[in-house]
């Protein structure tokens, strides 16, 4: 695993509940408990990709981009769940934020053997999650599509799995 | 301890800045007795030695030679250890030195060696543990007694040449101890051992804690501020005062860090208020520009007159803070008033900054009377003589001067009867209404008269300058130019820094092993650098990076914190040592336990590494950073305010940095735009780096990954802007970065923080 800074282990993750919620970092993020806004995008081959085709199962989906050096340090973090939770029912999705979109992207990725699904944002994705003003923010989503936590800023892959572990057990869609 | 055994050689140790003491009268230069005598001193390059080179005493330099001669003729080592510009190591060297007997005194009992505590931190600070040690007080001059295998017995500070006030005086000092010598040769032998062995066990037990600091230590070291600090002049505590330039650091980051508490405004209107008191006060040099060393009295007016690089680089950075935070241009006009004297009279044709001015000088060419001050004090009567009467009206009533001299209350030698130090006793306003004129009418002739008096100043005889080039305070000097060109947006300034930063490099480096060497004077340095030497000048080469983007600088301080890790860290105490533990004939490594009017080496190391791991993102010197403020930890929670830069460093090492980077081309004005809002605030926790798609770019690329893709977009520069492990999306316009820039930290005290670190220990 690359080696993450001891300072990024401060992490903020701004879970979405109780007294939390009243952080203005995320008070106009999508509000927990809420299904997760519907999208469809294309990958980094310009294939379309949308939220639906993973229906019934637990989804990360991660706000990044490839200049933004604490999204950098969670990648193997993601990589590793995907290998890890893949076939149980999770998939990581990243939503790129990169303005030069693919070009940028793909190299990245075959650089750090991204194995899951990597779209191109647009504003519009952007807006739905509470327009985003700061990344890494990442969503967790359970199995029936709902939001059930959010994180903003670099945040520890024992963190997500912590949280995912739980929705993974839960088979019942 | 067996130092009981020594009361027959319990010497009352005088303070050397002892305001009772009078020397008046009995001023003679330095210089004047230069005729015949020439001693071993006089093939050394330091101002301070070659001052001592013709005295009667035959004193040798620091080395074997004089070693050989102690241990051949069986005789104790006299020790004395100054520099140039101390006023009372000038006093013993005309009444004590220059004296032929008490010379003949010296040269008979013992081997007599000089050092220059500039030239040799490293055997200052030994002899100042044990004299602290065994007197409970230090200072300089510092006269140490050794025994031929250089082990210290006995020591003091200033001892003056005739009785007075019950002193012990010099001579019939010199006689006992050669006395001791013979009768007790072996004893003296003995408790030498015991006395240097004590003294290691006590010195290297200190500062090697690996207990945590507490952010607590912060508020302590404020408390124990907002208790001392003087309402009425600025600054803490009393009479004499100090500039203190690390405690105006501390509190700058004090106010940063919640700027809203009323901690953080009472710590900003503590620090602001000493600095407009400090340059209102007669230890500002209102006319040539700088500041003196520090005032005798509480009201910052009459100071000891010397001029030390190393208050300039600090007291101009701290300018450059308040001016930030501030915006009000007064901060401005001091900072520059600093810079502007010391590219004047302090820096070197080749680029290199000279160490300091003296404080004493010939009252009149030609003669050979000398006076503390005399090049910066002014009788009334020469005022009003240079200015004519209209101007000088004006002039008087600003600065305070008057006809009976203004200096009386603070004066206790008497040197200052009849003379006035300048101080600004009244504003621009208050004249303008006294005098019925305009404000720009007082402005223009208060101008004026600055010139004209300037000019006047020209014609006396300057102070000596101690024109040695010291790599450490060179380093803080950088540092202060580099803010300068960014903050004021003033390339001269830059220029002045990268000249400076090219002398060191040329002169005090030597490329194979990225070594420093401490001093130059005509021709190369024999002296090895300390951790002072790599600490300063390494900062000053991270904010000349972060002012010119030539990152030739910014890896030069990164090799050089390699070799000052692998010269002088301790293995296995963590924080550096002062010395390197090459040198055979130092008796123990110490690693200081102060930030004074320099601040400690490991201080100013530890927010280094800081700032490199926020360039480089390299963990382990953010490691080393925390070990090294975690050794001062015993140290802090004895006395926080000991150990200002310290704590400024501790308040860095827990913040959430904040890293700009700026992707454009450096002459392109769109880049330029960035740049100077970024430059405009008091960030001290950012880290600023440009992405130029050249070979600064190149630069980066091979260190730190996310470089690669930082570019500018839309064909613009753009602001790349992360703070607290979070990325803002990267802009080209100059009020989203603003905003952006301006946005409020993240307390790393919310509930949200506890809660992640909690979670992070999952």
């Amino acid at each position: 695993m690359r080696h993450v800074p001891n300072y990024l282990k401060m992490t903020l993750p701004l879970v979405l509940a109780s007294s939390l919620l009243a952080d203005a970092r995320l008070s106009h993020a999508v509000d927990a408990s809420k299904a997760a806004p519907g999208w469809q995008l294309n990958d980094v081959d310009g294939k379309p990709v949308k939220l639906s085709d993973f229906i019934g199962k637990v989804v990360i989906l991660d706000f990044w981009a490839t200049w933004c050096p604490p999204c950098r340090a969670e990648i193997p973090g993601f990589v590793a769940l995907q290998n890890k939770y893949a076939d149980k029912g999770f998939t990581m999705i990243g939503v790129s934020l990169d303005r030069q979109g693919a070009s940028v992207v793909k190299p990245f990725m075959r650089k750090f053997g991204m194995n899951y699904p990597v779209v191109i944002g647009d504003e519009k994705i952007v807006a739905d999650y509470g327009e985003i003003e700061a990344i890494p923010t990442t969503f967790v989503i359970d199995r029936q599509g709902k939001v059930v936590a959010a994180y903003q800023g670099f945040t520890e892959q024992a963190t997500f799995e912590s949280v995912i572990g739980p929705l993974l057990e839960n088979t019942r869609s | 301890m067996s130092l009981d055994s020594w009361s027959c050689l319990a010497i009352a140790i005088l303070a050397p800045l002892a305001s009772t003491l009078s020397f008046a009268g009995q001023a003679r230069s330095p210089f004047s007795d230069r005729s015949h005598n020439t001693n071993h001193l006089i093939h050394e390059k330091s101002p301070y030695l070659l001052q001592h080179a013709h005295n009667p005493v035959d004193w040798y330099p620091w080395g074997e030679e004089a070693f050989t001669k102690a241990r051949k003729e069986n005789k104790l080592i006299f020790l004395s250890i100054g520099y140039s510009t101390c006023h009372w190591c000038h006093v013993m060297e005309r009444e004590s030195y220059s004296d032929p007997e008490i010379a003949k005194v010296m040269n008979a009992n013992f081997v007599n060696i000089k050092v220059d505590r500039e030239e040799r931190p490293d055997i200052d600070s030994i002899c100042m543990a044990f004299v602290v040690a065994t007197t409970g007080n230090g200072g300089w001059p510092m006269n140490v007694w050794l025994t031929p295998e250089r082990r210290p017995f006995v020591g003091g500070t200033y001892f003056p040449a005739r009785d007075r006030d019950g002193a012990p005086v010099f001579k019939n000092v010199l006689l006992q101890v050669a006395g001791e010598w013979e009768k007790r040769h072996d004893r003296i032998i003995a408790v030498s051992k015991e006395i240097t062995s004590r003294l290691q066990t006590f010195v290297q037990s200190g500062n090697s804690s690996k207990q945590k600091v507490s952010r607590e230590t912060l508020k302590k070291a404020y408390e124990e501020l907002a208790k001392s600090f003087d309402r009425e002049s600025g600054g803490f505590g009393g009479a004499p005062k100090f500039p203190q330039p690390v405690v105006l650091n501390l509190l700058f980051r004090i106010f940063a860090a919640a700027p809203e508490s009323s901690d953080g405004k009472h710590a900003l209107a503590m620090a602001l208020f000493t600095l407009r008191k400090m340059a209102a006060g007669g230890i500002h040099d209102h006319l040539g520009g700088g500041f003196h060393r520090y005032s005798v009295d509480s009201v910052w007016h009459v100071p000891h007159f010397e001029k030390m690089l190393y208050d300039q680089a600090q007291l101009a950075s701290a300018y450059l803070d308040a001016y930030q935070i501030t915006r009000d241009s007064f901060f401005a006009t001091t900072a520059r008033d600093v810079l502007d004297y010391v590219q004047r009279d302090m820096t070197g044709p080749e680029g290199g900054f000279y160490s300091a001015e003296d404080a004493d000088s010939l009252v009149r060419t030609g003669k050979s009377d000398r006076a503390e001050g005399a090049f910066y004090v002014w009788e009334k009567d020469e005022i009003d003589d240079v200015l004519g009467s209209d101007r000088a009206k004006i002039f008087d009533y600003i600065y305070g001067v008057e006809a009976k001299g203004n200096a009386a209350e603070s004066d206790t030698s008497g040197e200052l009867i009849g003379k006035n130090v300048l101080i600004e006793r009244h504003s621009l306003e208050e004249a303008a209404k006294k005098f019925d004129l305009k404000e720009d009418q007082v402005r223009q002739s208060l101008q004026e008269s600055k010139k004209l008096l300037l000019e006047a100043r020209h014609q006396r005889p300057r102070p000596n300058r101690d024109d040695k080039v010291v790599t450490s305070w060179n380093g803080l000097m950088i540092s202060a130019f580099a803010r300068g060109a960014r903050v004021l947006n003033e390339a001269g300034y830059l220029k002045t820094a990268q000249e400076a930063a090219q002398f060191v490099q040329g002169k005090l480096y030597r490329q194979k092993d990225h070594s420093l060497q401490r001093t130059y004077r005509e021709g190369e340095s024999k002296i090895n650098g300390f951790s002072d030497d790599y600490a300063f000048f390494i900062q000053g080469l991270l904010d000349l990076y972060e002012a010119s983007f030539d990152t030739h600088w910014l890896e030069l301080a990164s090799s050089l914190q390699e070799r000052q890790n692998a010269l002088f860290w301790d293995r296995e105490g963590a924080a550096y040592f002062t010395t390197s533990g090459q040198d055979p004939n130092l008796l123990f490594r110490t690693k200081g336990d102060y930030d004074g009017a320099e601040p400690l080496a490991n201080s100013v190391s530890a927010l280094n590494l800081v700032r490199l791991s926020w360039f480089f993102e390299n963990n382990e010197w953010r490691k080393m950073a925390e070990q090294t403020i975690d050794a001062f930890e015993a140290e802090l929670s004895r006395s926080a305010l000991s150990l200002a830069q310290m704590l400024v460093a501790l308040d860095a090492s827990e913040a959430a940095p904040k890293q700009v980077v700026i992707a454009g081309k450096w002459d392109c004005s769109d880049t330029q735009t960035l740049l100077r809002e970024v430059n405009h605030r008091y960030q001290p926790n950012a880290v600023l780096m440009l992405a130029d798609g050249g070979s600064g770019q190149a630069y980066f690329d091979q260190k730190i990954e996310f470089f690669k893709d930082v570019h500018p977009l839309n064909g613009k520069a753009t602001a790349y802007i992360c703070e607290n492990f979070v990325c803002r999306e990267p802009t080209n316009d100059v009020a989203v970065m603003i905003r952006l820039l301006d946005a409020k930290v993240t307390s790393g005290k919310s509930p949200a923080t506890d809660n992640s670190k909690n979670a992070g220990k999952e």
